[in-house]
């Protein structure tokens, strides 16, 4: 009986597909070369991972509130460019780094105004903003392609960025997991993290039961790009070079990532956990596919099916534990 | 949507040239609005417009409005800056035989054509000159000059060529001047083993993903050349990783700080600057001085120089301000 409620407990989640699946791929990948998981692949994979990771919870927490973010991507680049700008110009690190975040904040908002003071599907406006920020990033930089301040950033790249001798992490994936507790904490622990689910879920039931939906939007937005402002900023602290052209796709990607986590496109299903083993997910296939020594040219074919897999695979799961008598 | 933006572009034109009498010169390229962001077309466009400047003419680039190289859309916007009446157009030509009868069709109304940035050399139509990098050549030229420089001069050799944009004529023709080279090399040195593989390694970290995994999984891989500009993503990587400098010979292609950076420190060996500068100022200056006194018809390959460490000092400036 107990194993029964397990099973069922465990198969109603949203990200039991995905973490099978990850759990599935990283064994086969390790069987094919063990290279895979030696110390030197992991750091590259933990380096590179929680930047689309942070990204993806972002999104992920929006769409359970039943909202897109496509600005993502423009945001991710625009956060690094505004910051080593604005120190180049002898703006002290620490406040461009602040003043980079505050603008992704406001960038936020304006996606959740636009949205709800103007009826206009978050498809829309953050098509459309996606836009403009990008071409904020381009015109920017236009005439002064920003040399990374090494000195003047020493402080945040040792804060944010550099590796952690004798170990395979960087100081960025730390902040990660930390971001990821007080993520799961909103999400899955608080008032608000309930108001999101019920207004993902029914909007109008949830204004009825007197939550304030349009205030949940609104902090989801905020948050939304602030995490991809702050992923920006990571990899711009760890590559030291901001680029306004960095962040093109990220959008779909982190979608990818939330709908392979088990979030529904439709709003009220999602979890943070499930938002990060997507993302983890899509880096760990691309490296390994290259680890195989397969065609990487199919890794966008691999991606798509791994999509698809994953939803069908959840979709049947929570099916399967609904009718499961407790 | 090709007819929209046409129409926008058409209009844009025919309202600028009826309040200005300035000349017209307009850039129909092959990189889309999302392209346009970087470093390459910026400095591009910098070339552009600092010509037109000088000249003072009217300049328009003009990006894609989908996606990189849709060539249906191009050719319309092509057909749009006809219809605006431009004194010269300045286009990008990666097909053989699309460019034929609007290259034409816009000569035949006295308008200049100059191919820029990349060009269908093996059947060029009637355009007037080329001003760009001979893809190809350009790749060849850089396992030439790292054979030169950096390259082990005996024992096996394996080589990871970094295709950063499959299907991207740039990208590919680049690649193919890399790999023609490293098979002339095997067969004129049948003693050694040289080997290579050619990767999808696209963008930035996708470059330190990808690129790493596949000299982690092939720890024979001794060089490293790429399309791109993103040689130092990979260069980070593998410094963490507790390689040496030297032990993978890395060259790729453009001038960027960052690219400035790994030359300096010894990480990346050459780079290839196909001066995308030039490739915005030049046929402005071609299509003034035909104008002017019809001089004209002159083709400049802009990307035959290479780069290594001791001509950072004097380049670096010149990176930052996006004309390097």
């Amino acid at each position: 009986m107990n194993l029964r409620k397990s099973f069922k407990y465990v198969a109603s989640r949203p990200e039991f597909a995905a973490l099978t699946i990850f759990i599935i791929i990283a064994i086969t990948f390790y069987i094919i070369n063990e290279n895979f998981l030696n110390f030197r692949n992991l750091r590259v994979l933990l380096t590179i991972s929680p930047e689309i990771a942070l990204i993806a919870m972002g999104a992920t927490i929006l769409m359970v509130s039943g909202e897109f973010d496509l600005s993502v991507g423009s945001v991710f680049a625009l956060s690094g460019v505004v910051m080593v700008v604005l120190t180049n110009e002898g703006v002290n690190a620490h406040l461009a780094f602040t003043i980079a975040l505050l603008m992704c904040i406001v960038i936020g908002y304006i996606n959740a105004t636009i949205t709800i003071r103007f009826g206009i599907p978050s498809f829309i406006a953050t098509l459309g903003t996606m836009f403009m920020v990008r071409s904020i990033a381009i015109v920017i930089v236009k005439a002064d392609f920003p040399t990374f301040p090494m000195e003047e950033m020493y402080w945040l790249r040792a804060i944010f960025a550099n590796p952690i001798p004798g170990t395979i992490f960087r100081m960025s994936f730390i902040w990660f997991i930390l971001i990821t507790i007080l993520l799961i904490f909103y999400l899955h622990r608080s008032n608000y993290g309930n108001w999101s689910y019920s207004t993902g879920a029914n909007q109008a039931a949830a204004k009825a039961m007197g939550v304030n939906s349009n205030n949940v939007k609104i902090r989801n937005f905020i948050l939304c790009s602030f995490l991809a402002g702050l992923a920006g900023i990571f990899m711009v602290l760890r590559t030291r070079a901001a680029f306004p052209s960095v962040g093109v796709g990220y959008e779909l990607q982190a979608i990818a990532a939330s709908v392979i986590g088990g979030a529904s496109l439709f709003g009220g299903i999602g979890t943070v956990f499930g938002a990060c083993v997507g993302a983890f997910l899509l880096k760990f296939l691309d490296n390994g596919l290259v680890m195989a020594r397969l065609d990487v040219n199919w890794f966008r074919f691999a991606v798509g099916t791994l999509l698809i897999f994953a939803v069908i695979a959840n979709t049947n799961l929570r099916r399967i534990a609904n009718k499961m008598r407790d | 949507m090709k007819l929209i933006s046409s129409l926008l572009v058409a209009g844009i034109l025919t309202v600028s040239t009826a309040v200005v009498a300035k000349p017209l010169y307009m850039f129909i390229t092959h990189a889309s609005v999302g392209a346009a962001s970087s470093v390459f077309w910026q400095a591009v466009k910098n070339g552009m417009e600092d010509a037109c400047e000088l000249y003072d003419a009217d300049c328009q680039m003009v990006y894609l409005q989908s996606e990189d190289g849709n060539i249906g859309e191009e050719i319309a916007n092509f057909n749009a800056a006809i219809a605006a009446g431009a004194d010269g157009i300045a286009t990008t030509i990666y097909d053989e035989t699309t460019w034929d009868d609007p290259v034409d069709d816009a000569l035949a109304q006295g308008i200049n054509v100059i191919s820029f940035n990349i060009d269908d050399e093996n059947s060029p139509n009637n355009r007037q000159a080329y001003i760009g990098q001979s893809l190809r050549v350009a790749g060849y030229d850089l396992m030439v000059d790292l054979n030169k420089r950096f390259l082990p001069q005996e024992g096996p050799m394996h080589i990871l060529i970094g295709v950063n944009a499959p299907g991207q004529v740039w990208s590919e023709m680049r690649t193919s001047g890399e790999e023609d080279w490293i098979k002339e090399f095997a067969a004129a040195n049948p003693d050694r083993a040289i080997t290579y593989e050619k990767l999808d390694v696209g963008y930035a970290e996708d470059v330190m993903n990808r690129a790493s995994a596949y000299i982690l999984a092939n720890p024979q891989t001794n060089v490293y050349v790429s399309s791109g500009l993103w040689g130092p993503d990979l260069a980070i990587a593998l410094e963490e990783n507790g390689y040496n400098k030297g032990d993978i010979i890395i060259g790729g292609f453009d001038v960027v700080p960052s690219v400035v950076e790994c030359l300096k420190s010894g990480w990346c060996h050459a780079t290839v600057d196909q001066q995308p500068y030039l490739q915005g100022y030049l046929p402005v200056v071609q299509f003034f001085l035909r104008d002017k006194y019809g001089l004209g018809d002159w083709s400049v390959n802009t990307g035959a120089l290479m780069l290594h460490a001791e001509d950072m000092a004097a380049l670096e400036e010149f990176s930052k301000s996006g004309v390097r």
